[in-house]
């Protein structure tokens, strides 16, 4: 079974999707956390409002002023995985193991070995609802 | 209640299935497509570092 999902209805999904990144008050803006299985490994801040409007089904994050976070654990680590949360760290959006990688994943890093004071830029990222389902 | 009216509450939910089915799919297929860099430790210094020299 397939079907069409209308620009209208996809703008909306994907509008009342961002929108959940700035409720709360907690924290300036909403959070996406790399994560390396349960353990954070850097917390990047987001802007507030997060995403600017929905368009044909895909909203973009904001990225004025550097997204980005620092690896606070020691050592090396090996991110596989990401969290996206409202400004109270409530989880909005939970990414599995593989979410986070160097090619083919939901976020592609330049590297997802990282350590200690090493610091991790989000340059882009989009929100969307596909047009057709399957 | 008739009988027909009844036989038509029993399947409601069959025929609903279809369009929940679709509402289902549609909420579970939010994308996310992101892309970053690391910025290694020892390379902001350097950066650092050249631009006190600069």
């Amino acid at each position: 079974m397939t079907y069409t999902v209308s620009d209208p209805a996809r703008n909306a999904a994907v509008n009342a999707v961002t929108a959940l990144f700035n409720v709360g008050s907690a924290n300036p803006g909403g959070q996406i956390l790399m994560r390396s299985s349960t353990t954070t490994i850097a917390t990047l801040q987001m802007n507030n409002p997060a995403f600017g409007a929905s368009s044909s089904g895909s909203a973009a994050m904001d990225t004025t002023g550097t997204i980005q976070g620092t690896v606070t654990p020691s050592g090396s680590s090996t991110i596989d995985r990401f969290r996206m949360s409202n400004r109270d760290g409530t989880t909005i959006i939970d990414g599995n193991a593989g979410s986070v990688a160097t090619s083919g994943a939901d976020i592609n890093l330049s590297s997802v070995v990282v350590n200690q004071n090493d610091v991790i830029q989000l340059t882009g990222l989009t929100i969307s609802v596909p047009s057709t389902g399957p | 209640m008739s009988e027909n009216e009844f036989k038509v509450g029993e399947t409601g939910p069959e025929i609903l299935t279809p369009a929940l089915e679709q509402l289902l799919e549609a909420a579970v297929q939010v994308r996310v497509s992101g892309e970053g860099v690391v910025l290694r430790a020892g390379q902001i210094v350097k950066q650092d570092d050249q631009e006190k020299q600069e």
